[in-house]
């Protein structure tokens, strides 16, 4: 059935949807109309689940480590300060690998105070070995949330959705919410096959020597390596079913594209429609979608690139000292495959400036001009300093 | 490998005993009362057996070193409780009241002395003393034929004619005795030279000599044959016969200062008579029982110490001038007390109507005047008749031993057990090697709860306390049970790697993964674990 | 004579703990109180660290080994995932050291307490973070030495009062053990395991090398800390109903200071400010115990 619902919105149906059983969560702005929701859903019983309110994010994910480690199916959300807030704890899911999901509703990282948008919270934390989705628009937040669940217990790994605070989140779009019937069949109950039992007693994440510790983390980026093909299967498969399709990149006018604007997030609708207006006018540019970040798209990324193109990255985040962190990992890509296609940094919509068209046309219009070559920052929309 | 860090296998291959250098042993050590205990007895055994109120077998634990519990309560001097581990903490264990209780129970529930059927073996013993008692009971229990021999009219020796009633009634030993020697021979009123003789000796497969020591010796002095001038322990054997000493009123001296001049001074001013006891040194140098001055000085007998007699003399009147001189304290002779030694001119005078000299005895062996004595006191029997020689047995006073009941207890039993010996054509084996003796410094006194006062606290007398069931019952839980396991589960509740295991055998260490921290040891109230160096 | 059991002997042997350690004493009774239907959740500390190195483990009952700070909601998270199992009769076991407990884990626990999860806590306190080599927590007693409160600079700070803290979040029952005292352990377990929401069990636990003490001495320090009321034994039932649980013998503080190392360092005005400070936490105990107008916060399940 279709419904008028916010992203976060769509957060809670997908919850409520994929029967997770335990909930840990802690407010924060943007996110909080989530928690909102699910708790309202859990004290009616809508959703057969335990919210525990916890007095922090730290102790959200702690808890959830705690539940998921019984088997049963987990979730959380969260943005900013308190995904930093979890950060030991996030390395500590994707080590005990623990099928955990996240939601990010993204904000940039204080100091100074802000809760508007950007990305950097959840890309900073792409060391800790969640699988990483960006999703543009509300449908996209409720699919992929559902597969998450799907795919996070298939791989054993935890698993991080994120989407832009406030232009997401808050934002009313139509999503077509399936039926739990559906969703039921496609996404069964979760069947962990290792879990705390007093029948079988275990130790979990029990001390390691430096004699086996490197072969858990060899096992895990093993993991990584094939989890794009279960992350396709899974998409495939819900494509199947419910008719929405996901590829873990999208692209758009790149065939004779001379100019090409990487991006994600709110950000990457903005692009799309400023692309497609100015092809109408002929204008021979396209528009990749970056949607999935863990594990990174390397093998369609590198066959999509080629040099004499234009090529852009769109970075809303800052790594300070380097630049834009999509930049960062399609530079490093394309340089260690020998693939010698440019990409031009463009950074922009920093703590929630608004991204605009006119934004989006000034970096066509500098790609077009040689901005792909050099290896410069480009900060795209920064006022008098 | 798993997927992630998921334990199973066990930590027990971490033999965490090789981190010991020292290793805890379970061993039961001898606590200070058995060890003390001239009879031998297993006090710390029957006083347990007394806590989990079985006193049954407290009394077959008991009676089986020493058959004369009601005796012993009552007139021993219980060493026991001088070196009862208790003494350093709060008041120690009154065992002499949880023995009496025993032996009560014993006598009022006419618990026959157990015998065997009997072997073809027979033994004479000669004197029914406490060793002469004792070394027939433990005979008979062996199935020997017995026949005691004794120039009394009753049984019991020194109990019977030395110690006085009022210290052990006369209705007491009579029942304890019959208790104990009832498929005994006893033959009184046998002297020796008329009654019987070495002719009717040769014939036993054994002879146990227990005639004990009852020669008084002579004061030494011009006037010790005047009458009046007798010997204490000779008044004392005829007051317990039933004589009439007529000293009531009268005036009497006892010269002396151990048990035996104690006894003779109190049982005369229990006849009526005034009594000064004279001691040529000072009261801490008396040999009596500290227990026996105590209740000396409670009564109004006059003490004179440092003072020594040097001649009798007849008054006109008929009295008796007693003429003593003070003495002082010199070096110490071969006893290690300090020498008397005459104080030149200071002579004085004690009048008296009778005067007792209680200043020691020596052993009564008219049986064999061929015996030699050797300079450790004791008695070299060589030269007696060969038939005899090597089936003659000596106990009880006669021995070189401290002159107590028990000691004398302890000698009749061990005559028995090597007379035993040599019936079975074996060599006398002692039952226990004392490796260590446990004491105070084994004790965690944190286990147990001090006592101001003991409301039952007993001298020697009986009077004045009646020891029942719940006292001896409460008594007996004071015990620290010193260096004998007394399964309080301290140590296997305790320990930190689960290293002290119970077996049917007691408790058991597991030396794999004990790491001798040394918790068990320290934690053990009666100190019967012990760390031991190395692993 | 009986062996034990400990479910099944050679699963719970061969731990690493030192010599002389309360907390494996501690531990085992617990256990054993509780039975096999019980799952530990363990932070950082000595009791994660000493159960074993993968893929070993002295545990004879499932162990969640979880980071440092997050015990109490990692525990709550572990309820609440049985409790959707329908294995609500297991026994949520948090087992956590003074560091985990009464410093970066007191937020949670707080949380926890106010939440009333449906927990059993236990806090095996040795006075410091003894796992990363002696430094200080807030349980370390005043004047104790550690690396971190080093001579010249011994702690200033007296224990925090983690027992009281909890009380007033009213849970339904807090308890002290000392395991010198084996009996009043396993009955306050006893009792711990058939209450539901958080309960709370604070227990003493002798650490040798970090108190510089005599392994063998552990359990004598044990008693002594109760006998001198360093340590006193008692419950607080929901928050309010205060009771001694043993009359202890009130001993001077200097027979339980002069067996460790770390109080070496004390001049005689600090002992004398410990046994007034003793004294007078004690006489509020009593007090309190005696008290009839405290209010009561209980919390329903």
């Amino acid at each position: 059935m279709k419904a008028v619902i916010s992203g976060n919105d769509a957060v809670s149906r997908a919850v409520k949807l994929s029967r997770v059983q335990v909930i840990s969560a802690y407010p924060i702005t943007p996110q909080t109309t989530i928690s909102e929701k699910l708790s309202e859903i859990c004290g009616s019983g809508e959703l057969d689940a335990k919210f525990v309110k916890v007095e922090s994010e730290h102790s959200a994910m702690a808890t959830l480590i705690g539940a998921s480690s019984t088997g049963v199916r987990t979730f959380t959300a969260t943005s900013a300060q308190g995904l930093a807030l979890m950060h030991e704890l996030l390395f500590w899911a994707s080590g005990a690998r623990l099928p955990i999901v996240l939601v990010d509703v993204n904000r940039a990282m204080a100091a100074p105070w802000t809760i508007w948008c950007d990305q950097t919270d959840s890309l900073a934390q792409r060391d800790t070995g969640f699988l990483q989705f960006y999703c543009w628009s509300n449908q996209e937040i409720l699919d992929t949330t559902i597969c998450a669940f799907k795919i996070a217990e298939a791989l054993a790994l935890p698993c991080m959705v994120c989407f832009d605070g406030f232009f997401i989140s808050h934002t009313h779009e139509v999503v077509d919410i399936p039926d739990q019937t559906e969703i039921d069949e496609f996404l069964p109950p979760r069947k962990a096959v290792t879990k705390l039992d007093p029948a079988d007693p275990r130790t979990f994440s029990g001390g390691t020597l430096p004699d086996n510790f490197m072969e858990f983390r060899y096992k895990l980026q093993k993991t990584f390596e094939r989890a794009g093909q279960v992350i396709d299967d899974t998409f495939g498969e819900f494509e199947k079913r419910f008719g929405r399709s996901y590829k873990n990149i999208e692209t758009y006018f790149i065939d004779d594209a001379e100019a090409v604007l990487l991006a994600s997030g709110s950000a990457a609708s903005t692009v799309y429609h400023t692309v497609r207006k100015r092809r109408d006018s002929g204008d021979k540019i396209g528009f990749i979608k970056l949607r999935q970040f863990r594990p990174f798209p390397e093998t369609e990324l590198l066959s999509m690139l080629k040099p004499g193109v234009a090529y852009g990255v769109l970075d809303r985040n800052l790594s300070p000292g380097t630049g834009g962190v999509f930049t960062q990992e399609i530079r490093a890509l394309l340089n260690r495959n020998g693939n010698p296609a440019r990409i031009g940094e463009f950074i922009a919509g920093l703590g929630g400036r608004d991204i605009t068209t006119a934004n989006v046309e000034r970096i066509f219009a500098m790609l077009k001009d040689g901005a792909a070559e050099d290896s410069e920052i480009h900060w795209i929309g920064l006022k008098e300093h | 490998m798993p997927e992630a860090a998921v334990s199973r296998a066990p930590m027990s291959w971490n033999k965490t005993g090789s981190w010991r250098s020292s290793t805890p042993i379970h061993k039961d050590i001898l606590p200070p009362c058995n060890h003390s205990c001239p009879a031998g007895e297993n006090i710390r055994g029957y006083i347990d057996l007394i806590k989990k109120n079985d006193v049954s077998m407290a009394f077959e634990l008991l009676t089986s070193s020493n058959p004369l519990p009601a005796v012993c309560g009552r007139v021993c001097y219980h060493p026991c409780q001088a070196n009862c581990s208790r003494h350093s903490f709060d008041i120690e264990l009154q065992v002499r009241l949880i023995e009496k209780f025993i032996g009560d129970w014993g006598i009022e529930k006419k618990i026959a002395a157990p015998i065997a059927d009997l072997i073809s073996k027979k033994v004479a013993i000669i004197g029914s003393g406490p060793a002469g008692a004792a070394a027939a009971h433990y005979l008979r229990r062996m199935g020997v034929s017995v026949t005691i021999y004794d120039d009394s009219a009753e049984p019991g020796g020194i109990l019977r004619y030395g110690i006085p009633s009022y210290r052990l009634g006369r209705d007491v030993l009579r029942s304890e005795l019959e208790r104990v020697l009832h498929a005994i021979e006893f033959k009184p009123n046998c002297h020796f030279g008329s009654d019987i003789d070495i002719g009717n000796l040769i014939g036993y497969d054994a002879v146990f000599l227990a005639t004990g020591a009852h020669i008084s010796r002579r004061l030494g002095v011009d006037g010790e044959k005047l009458p009046g001038v007798e010997s204490g322990l000779g008044f004392l054997k005829r007051v317990s016969s039933g004589n009439n000493e007529k000293i009531d009123g009268k005036k009497v001296i006892v010269v002396g200062g151990g048990n035996t001049a104690c006894d003779v001074a109190r049982t005369a001013y229990r006849l009526g008579a005034v009594v000064t006891l004279v001691y040529r040194r000072t009261e801490n140098e008396m040999p009596a029982f500290s227990e026996e001055i105590e209740e000396l000085k409670r009564e109004p007998i006059k003490t004179e110490f440092l003072a020594a007699p040097v001649r009798v003399e007849k008054n006109s009147d008929g009295a008796l001038k007693t003429s003593f001189i003070r003495m002082k304290l010199g070096k110490p002779d071969s006893s290690g007390r300090a020498r008397p030694e005459p104080v030149k001119g200071s002579e004085f005078e004690i009048m008296a109507d009778r005067v007792f000299s209680a200043i020691g005895e020596d052993p009564d062996l008219s049986f064999f005047p061929e015996a030699e004595q050797r300079s450790d006191g004791g008695f070299d029997f060589s030269k007696v008749d060969k038939r005899l020689r090597e089936k003659l047995y000596i106990g009880g006073d006669i021995l070189p031993n401290p002159r107590t009941v028990p000691h004398a207890v302890g000698s009749g039993r061990l005559a028995a057990e090597k007379i035993m010996a040599m019936f079975e054509g074996r060599e006398y084996q002692p039952s226990q090697n004392i490796v260590e003796i446990a004491g105070p410094d084994d004790i965690n006194f944190i286990y147990f709860s001090k006592v101001n006062e003991l409301k039952w606290k007993v001298g020697l007398a009986p009077d004045g306390y009646i020891p029942d069931a719940r006292k001896a019952f409460e008594e007996a839980g004071r015990c620290f049970s010193c260096g004998v396991c007394s399964e309080c589960d301290n140590c296997y509740n305790f320990c930190p790697d689960m290293s002290v295991i119970k077996t049917a055998d007691g408790y058991h260490v597991n030396l794999d993964y004990c790491k001798g921290c040394g918790i068990c040891a320290q934690e053990c109230p009666g100190g019967s674990i012990k760390m031991k160096g190395g692993r | 004579m009986t062996d034990f059991d400990y479910f099944k002997y050679h699963e719970s042997c061969g731990h690493a703990a030192c010599p002389g350690c309360g907390e494996k004493i501690l531990l085992r009774h617990i256990l054993e109180t509780l039975g096999p239907d019980t799952v530990i959740v363990a932070p950082a500390g000595c009791a994660a660290v000493t159960d074993g190195i993968f893929p070993h483990t002295a545990s004879p009952v499932p162990f969640l080994h979880v980071p440092f700070g997050a015990t109490s909601s990692a525990a709550a998270g572990v309820r609440a995932g049985f409790d959707m199992q329908g294995k609500e009769k297991t026994t949520v076991l948090a087992w956590a050291g003074d560091g985990a407990t009464f410093d970066i884990g007191m937020g949670a626990l707080s949380a926890a307490a106010e939440r009333n999860e449906n927990i059993l806590y236990v806090c095996y306190d040795n006075e410091a973070y003894m796992n990363t080599g002696i430094q200080r927590s807030s349980a370390t007693p005043f004047g104790s030495w550690t690396t971190t409160t080093p001579k010249g600079h011994l702690k200033k700070e007296p224990k925090k009062n983690i027992d009281f803290i909890l009380a007033s979040h009213g849970i339904p029952y807090i308890a002290t053990c000392s395991p010198a005292f084996i009996d009043d352990l396993k009955r306050k377990a006893e009792k711990a395991k058939n209450l539901n929401g958080f309960r709370f069990l604070h227990v003493f636990s002798p650490c040798p090398p970090g108190w510089k003490s005599d392994p063998k001495d552990s359990i004598t320090i044990a008693r002594l800390a109760v006998e001198t009321n360093i340590f006193p034994l008692f419950e607080i039932e929901n928050g309010s109903k205060l009771r001694l649980t043993y009359k202890s013998q009130g001993l001077p503080v200097s027979e339980y200071l002069q067996l460790q190392g770390r109080f070496s360092y004390l001049k005689d005005n600090e002992k004398e400010k410990i046994q007034s400070d003793t004294d007078s936490l004690y006489k509020s105990l009593i007090d309190r115990e005696s008290s009839k107008t405290r209010s009561k916060i209980v919390l329903e399940d």
